[in-house]
């Protein structure tokens, strides 16, 4: 073992220049500091934390020395305090020169009590992973053996353990040779392999459950309301890479009993840290991950930043344009990423343009914003892109996609009523809680109203409850409407609690196409696996008190707008970031959950806060975000940023969506698309549906809107997109069209090096580098035909990574 | 024969291989053109898929949509098989009409009338046909309107081309695929004006989106479906600015075509939607209050309520004082007319009501709702029929009874479309609650309702396949009866009423348990060909000891035929129209042996064979008969059978018969697509010695 003063030794001189000369902690605490173990199964592990001078925390807890006051009542063994007998003694910890003190208490030594089924039994068989999706917790279960994913369905468990199978699996004589032990020990065969030792916290659970006589608990046993974790938060910097986690677990009798050996643990980001199955978590490289804390249906997270000096970095200080700046660039300071340099203006004029209109400018308009030499025109040019009416069209056309305007769900008349709507709402910046009462509270005729439409798209009670989820609490619940959520806090019950929102809901028709949405006054919702009445229930919040005939959506949409609402606006401010910087702050920006942490959480409340403030203005929002340094940053990387993926020290590349793709590829060549059902010159961001659209679209990622997930819409670079570019009907028949764009330069008697100019502008929103502009003109001369040669460089400039990915 | 040289090509064959105009651009008539095919071809009892009929007159355009009162002036209609056009039908009352001569080079797909609308012709819509020598065609509506008309000037779809109106105007246009229609206008700063689109009140496909754009171009108004007509927006705007003022027009999808037609109104007339109350009492003269959205203040109407049919309206025109042009409500023909008093949005508050007459409310305020109380006795029947929609008013109603201690013991919203109706039976003498909503909770100055109170309600409903129908001169007419049973299982015996004299009915009873029938009726001879009768179905139920007479209606058939226009006007609906073609040709003739067929004595018998020429791909059997036999002689069933053309008839006689020669006459009989035909030949039966 490393002696103490080694340790610090090295964190100080590696890590912190303030604690340079100091070769011990100045202080350790030892958690917790008191504790009662009021059984004699129960122990408690004892974390030690020492603190530099200047706070940076480091965990002593395998290196530090423990003795008890009283060997009678506590003894400690690998740091885990172990009852004795009944009486209180105190531990005392020592490392690195420092001392700390834990009170133990122990009561009820002589009561051996029984093994509670669930939060012995059950908790060991999740433990080992007996119950998980992939073995004996799938649908069908395995070898004849099912328990319900992770637990959820206590009475299913007791039934499938005890008394399935003529009581096969269990033998309380002779607990020992229990199927339910000598599988999971390889002493049979097991296709799951060994599961367990003799030596394991859960096979004696197991053991003693059986021997016991298998009992199920009582209705009214203690039940676990919370779990307490130590450290919630830390930051380790290094040589410090393991922090332990302590899982404590506050039980409705008041009781508390540490649970970490029992506990599930799971890192957000394994690339940062991992963590064992006893809780200690390890980390590689610099970086934030979230340990999720599962207890049956009980989570919680432990946030740990771990941080180390990078070798030649120096902090540049770049100014902040706002608010978002600053917290990212705290952030990136914190973690020793450098922020990179402002994007050109030719980037600027390109990316803003192709994020808010979803198109490129044309040749004017980059001539026009390069030739401007005001130090305000990057803003100026956002206020008049958010106010263009192709930004509502592009921009419906993305709540279209969630919204799951199809044909098929809402009629083709349907669909064009519903998609002007959107683009009115986005027009006049209808502020968002507005738009989400819109959507949520509507009734009447679809065509009357178009929002309707949103109950026609979510058909049912189940798909209501997964939509409004996912759409205005970024929470993907899906998995909860058989079993408790197996990664996150949602539970079933959960579940169908949101849908006692959209139970009433009804649905008549008018004719073939259309359709009215209206509200019953009664009908509540059952809970399939336990057979109860639901009652409306809101996330974080409980049960929500509302009149018996009243519409109960009005209580889910004044809930959801409140300011004080955790995920409402969060979600929607995350989403817009997603959009215009290509990663959400949470990212799938749907995916809100313990274990998928924000990058910064700073950021992405400050965010919401202003998006509440400004009164749920989503262009306010979209402006502030466009405004910001981190949004000009260049995509272009160092050796400083190029491995962050996630704190926005870079513009990040990617391939330009499907519609604006095809668009541009439009306006570089001259020659619009024309779309079945659509005047003349209507672009690819104006589709209402894909139903109207082409295989280009497809290809490139146009989601089918069959659900409500972003993820619907694909950013994937894939085989046949490439060849589409290459050799496409599309790009071919533009690039040879006698009435493209360097044809009619041609026709205008342009010279070479004009129409190459000219092509560049339009495509990368550039001139050509002296290289590519000889390369170019040196392809035309030589290729022994003119038209031949202009259309090869046409042709390049579309294939070209530069024009087809924004950056 | 050919009675009407009827070599052509049959219809189902024309539309096949040339569709019309319309039909290429606009998938949804295409449609619609194939269902009506469908449909005649399942009118059809032959498997064969031959048509003899002659090809009646088809509309699909009427030109101008609408007319002035006291206006004299020339309609066009186009269409198909309009060549032969005769007279022109509208239900427009003391409306006049002279069928113009057509050109020597005219086409058969137009024809020219001239019209006389009268001075007092109430405002509204009305339904127009034109007759042929060859049937009576498809129902087309016409609105009687006081705003003056404009056309629609070619190539006007965009903002610099647009045309230019002066206010107040009603201007007729269509939209084109994938395109608008732009119209610019001048108005005054403060001006009120309205914007109107009448276009599925005429029955056409158009779903009409406007925007109303300044001189920048930005959208001042965006209107598309209106609570009250569906799919015809309309608006109200009051301008801030002087200034011109542009509208854009289209389908919102982008269809178009001469089909896509639409009569856009815009002046100071006010948008009405519905009286307050609905109803006036009959022989009274009724004091109405206007409702509708965005109204200026308009004096209450003293509107006298003549006697009449209780389901057809009585058209109101409004105006504003000063205004020029006006707006039609509808007006119901009512009797005790009982109305709400506010507050009764709590059970205590109640109104009081009779369960007579009718209930009139409205819903105000956003949560409004009306309580009303009233007595009934054990074994009272209770019918509430809600009218709302199909009088102009958006109100969706949803109607809940309650015992005196609050249970609920009914619940209706409407069916299927149709309005709300509550048919409930009283198990005990008490006082009951009746609580009225709207459906979707709305409320505004026209969410009004009328709530009927019946004793009873018809014990079924009636409804034909179609609005009209064409047969051959003296030929048979098919119509598809079908009926929805309340309170009946047993047979319902069918009539046609009207000038029906000399009509012959058969397959009149829709069996028991059975919820159709093809009615079939065979026309008098003296119905000429280029006539035309309208007439109605009436059923009775044969079980009820006190039978009620329920009409058929034709609503489903028209709201097909309309584009989805849910109420067209009430009386269109009541009447069915037949028009009369020329004969129906012959399809097959039958052929004897030339020679006299020789009966040898003493062998009791002889077999006749006779042959049947098919024509027109006829295949069905044949039956004969033998006419004229001698005394004692007998002749056995025949017939030819189907896909056969001949037959032998066993002739038997007494064994002592008389030598002698005697002619008989075959007789065949069949029916071909519904219509009867026959033929006849002779033959010689000679009684010879036997061997």
């Amino acid at each position: 073992m490393r002696t103490v003063a080694q340790i610090f030794a090295a964190w100080c001189v590696v890590g912190v220049v303030a604690v340079a000369d100091a070769a011990d902690p100045v202080r350790i605490e030892v958690m917790p500091k008191v504790f009662k173990l009021d059984s004699p199964e129960r122990d408690v592990h004892l974390i030690v934390t020492g603190y530099a001078a200047n706070g940076d925390a480091v965990d002593l807890t395998r290196d530090a020395m423990f003795a008890s006051s009283n060997h009678e009542v506590v003894a400690v063994e690998n740091g885990v305090a172990v009852p004795r007998g009944n009486g209180k003694a105190v531990v005392v910890v020592t490392v690195g020169g420092q001392h700390a003190e834990a009170s133990i208490e122990v009561a009820h030594f002589e009561r051996r009590e029984p093994v509670s089924f669930r939060y012995g039994t059950l908790v060991a068989l999740t433990k080992q992973g007996c119950n998980q999706g992939a073995c004996h917790g799938s649908p069908s279960g395995k070898g004849g053996f099912r328990l319900s994913l992770r637990a959820y369905d206590p009475v299913l468990d007791t039934e499938t353990l005890v008394r399935e199978t003529f009581n096969r699996r269990v033998n309380t004589v002779e607990p020992e040779t229990s199927l339910l032990l000598r599988k999971p020990l390889m002493e049979l065969a097991h296709g799951g392999g060994r599961r367990i030792t003799k030596t394991s916290a859960s096979y004696a659970i197991l053991r003693d459950w059986i021997a016991q006589g298998c009992q199920p608990d009582f209705d009214d046993a203690p039940h676990c309301v919370r779990l307490e974790l130590y450290p919630r938060q830390r930051v380790l910097h290094r040589p410090a890479k393991s922090q332990q986690v302590l899982v404590l677990a506050h039980f409705s009798d008041g009781s508390v009993r540490d649970v970490t050996d029992l506990a599930q643990f799971s890192s957000s980001d394994e690339a940062v840290a991992t963590v064992d199955e006893h809780g200690l978590v390890t980390s590689e490289t610099r970086g934030e991950a979230a340990i999720l804390v599962r207890y049956l249906e009980i989570m919680d997270t432990a946030y740990l930043t771990f941080l180390e000096q990078i070798e030649g970095f120096r902090w540049p200080s770049p100014p902040e344009n706002n608010f978002v700046d600053k917290h990212v660039l705290a952030k990136l300071h914190l973690l020793q990423i450098m922020p990179a340099d402002l994007c050109t203006d030719e980037e600027f004029v390109r990316r803003v343009y192709l994020d808010v209109i979803g198109m490129l400018p044309t040749i004017g308009e980059t001539a026009s914003f390069l030739a401007d030499t005001s130090p305000q025109k990057r803003t100026k040019l956002i206020d008049t892109l958010l106010e263009r009416p192709e930004y509502a069209e592009y921009w419906a056309q993305k709540w279209a996609d969630l919204l799951r305007l199809r044909d098929a769900k809402m009629s083709a008349a349907g669909v064009r009523k519903f998609h002007d709507w959107l683009v009115r709402a986005v027009a006049t910046n209808m502020p968002y809680d507005r738009f989400a009462r819109a959507l949520l509270t509507a009734d009447g005729h679809t065509y009357q109203n178009p929002p309707a439409n949103y109950y026609r798209a979510a058909a049912d009670t189940l798909d209501c409850t997964e939509t409004t989820s996912q759409l205005f609490l970024g929470m993907r619940i899906q998995c909860a409407k058989c079993h408790n959520h197996p990664f996150e806090r949602w539970t079933q019950d959960n579940y169908y609690g949101i849908g006692a929102f959209f139970n009433r809901v009804q649905r008549k028709k008018v004719n073939t196409d259309e359709m009215i949405v209206w509200v019953s006054r009664s009908g509540e919702v059952t809970q399939p696996r336990t057979g109860r009445q639901m009652q409306p229930w809101l996330p974080l919040a409980g049960d929500a008190k509302i009149a018996a005939d009243a519409d109960r959506r009005q209580a889910l949409v004044d809930w959801l707008v409140r300011a004080d609402n955790p995920f409402f606006a969060r979600v929607e401010v995350n989403r817009l970031w997603g959009y215009v910087m290509g990663r959400g702050i949470v990212d799938p920006v749907d995916d809100f959950r313990d274990s998928n942490p924000p990058s910064s959480v700073e950021l992405l409340d400050a965010l919401a806060a202003d998006f509440i403030a400004h009164g749920f203005d989503r262009k306010h929002t979209l402006r502030t975000v466009l405004n910001s340094r981190t949004y000009q940053l260049s995509s272009r990387t160092g050796p400083l940023n190029q491995d962050d993926q996630k704190y926005f020290s870079h513009a990040r590349t990617r391939l330009i969506p499907a519609e604006p793709l095809l668009d541009a590829i439009c306006e570089v060549t001259g020659l619009p698309e024309k779309y079945a059902g659509l005047p003349e010159g209507s672009r690819a961001t104006q589709l209402p549906s894909p139903d109207m659209g082409c295989d280009f679209l497809k290809v490139f990622g146009q989601p089918a809107r069959e659900t409500a997930c972003q993820c619907e819409r694909s950013s994937d670079s894939n085989l046949s997109q490439a060849l589409q570019m290459i050799n496409g009907p599309l790009i071919h028949g533009k690039v040879r069209s006698e009435h493209n764009r360097f044809r009619q330069l041609m026709a205008e008697g342009k010279n070479d090096e004009e129409i190459v100019r000219q092509l560049y502008l339009a495509a990368l929103c550039r001139q050509p580098s002296a290289a590519e502009l000889r390369a170019a003109l040196g392809h035309v001369t030589g290729s022994g035909d003119r038209v031949r040669g202009l259309e090869d460089v046409c042709w390049a400039l579309l294939n070209a990574n530069e024009f087809l990915f924004q950056h | 024969m050919h009675l009407c040289g009827c070599q052509k090509p049959p219809p189902a064959a024309l539309a096949a291989s040339k569709p019309s105009p319309t039909a290429r651009q606009d998938r949804r008539t295409r449609a619609l053109v194939m269902n009506r095919l469908a449909a005649t071809a399942a009118l059809m009892v032959s498997s064969c898929a031959v048509a003899l009929r002659a090809e009646p007159p088809s509309l699909t355009q009427v030109t101008p949509m609408g007319v002035t009162p006291g206006a004299k002036l020339t309609v066009s209609v186009g269409g198909e098989n309009l060549g032969d056009t005769k007279s022109l039908w509208t239900n427009l009352p003391g409306a006049k009409s002279t069928l113009k001569p057509p050109k020597e080079d005219a086409k058969p797909t137009a024809a020219s009338l001239e019209l006389q609308v009268p001075e007092a012709a109430p405002l509204g819509v009305y339904g127009v046909r034109v007759a042929t020598g060859q049937g009576v065609s498809n129902l087309w509506l016409l609105m009687v309107d006081d705003l003056p008309t404009v056309r629609e000037v070619k190539q006007h779809n965009t903002r610099e081309t647009a045309q230019e109106l002066q206010l107040p105007v009603a201007v007729e246009g269509s939209t084109e695929t994938e395109a608008y229609d732009f119209y610019k206008f001048h108005a005054a700063a403060g001006q009120r004006v309205s914007f109107e689109v009448v276009a599925r009140r005429l029955g056409s496909p158009l779903d009409s989106v406007v925007r109303l754009l300044d001189e920048q171009g930005h959208e001042l108004v965006f209107s598309d479906d209106d609570p009250a007509l569906g799919a015809d927006g309309r608006f109200v705007h009051r301008f801030a600015a002087e200034g011109d003022y542009w509208l854009e027009l289209r389908d919102v999808r982008y269809q178009g075509g001469s089909g896509y037609r639409y009569r856009l109104r815009i002046g100071d007339f006010p948008l009405a939607t519905v009286t307050w109350p609905m109803a006036g009492c009959v022989n009274s003269t009724a004091r109405l209050v206007v409702a509708g959205r965005e109204l200026d203040k308009l004096p209450p109407v003293d509107l006298p309520i003549a006697s009449g049919s209780a389901d057809e309206t009585i058209p109101l025109a409004v105006r504003y004082p000063k205004g020029h042009g006006s707006t039609v409500v509808q007006v119901l023909r009512g009797g005790l007319e009982q109305v709400e008093f506010e507050p009764n949005d709590q059970a205590e508050q109640a109104t009081a009501i009779e369960l007579r007459g009718a209930i009139n409310g409205r819903f105000e305020k956003p949560g409004d709702r009306d309580y009303y109380t009233f007595e009934a006795d054990a074994k009272q029947r209770m019918v509430l029929i809600g009218q709302t929609r199909q009088v102009g008013a958006p109100t969706d109603l949803y109607l809940r009874l309650y015992d005196d201690k609050g249970n609920q013991l009914a619940e209706v919203d409407d069916d299927a479309g149709e309005e709300a109706a509550l048919d409930h039976t009283f198990a005990a003498k008490g006082t009951y609650r009746l609580l009225v909503e709207d459906l979707l909770n709305t409320a505004g100055p026209d969410r009004l309702y009328r709530i009927e109170c019946r004793a009873s309600r018809e014990p079924f409903t009636l409804a034909a396949d179609a609005d009209r129908y064409n047969a051959p001169h003296g030929g048979v007419l098919a119509v598809k009866v079908t009926t929805k049973r309340r309170a009946t299982k047993g047979p319902i015996e069918l009539q046609v009423a009207g000038d029906t004299a000399g009509w012959k009915v058969s397959k009149e009873i829709i069996p028991a348990g059975k919820n159709d029938t093809t009615l079939l009726i065979e026309l008098p001879r003296d119905l000429a060909q280029g006539t035309y009768r309208s007439f109605t179905i009436v059923g009775r139920a044969k079980d009820d000891k006190e039978p009620q007479a329920v009409a058929a209606t034709c609503l489903v058939a028209l709201r097909a035929q309309l584009n989805g226009l849910a109420y067209p006007p009430a009386e269109l609906c009541k009447e069915v129209m037949v028009g009369v073609g020329p004969e129906f040709p012959a399809f097959f003739a039958l052929e004897g042996p030339k020679a006299a067929v020789p009966f040898a004595q003493r062998s009791g018998k002889v077999e006749l064979v006779v042959k049947a020429k098919r024509m027109n791909k006829f295949d069905d059997a044949i039956t004969l008969a033998v006419e004229g036999l001698p005394e004692g002689f007998k002749a056995g069933k025949a017939e030819i059978a189907k896909g056969k053309t001949e037959a032998t008839i066993e002739i038997t006689a007494p064994k002592n018969v008389a030598l002698m020669k005697s002619k008989v006459r075959v007789v065949g009989s069949a029916a071909f697509q519904n219509q009867p035909g026959s033929s006849a030949v002779d033959a010689t039966l000679e009684v010879v010695p036997a061997k």
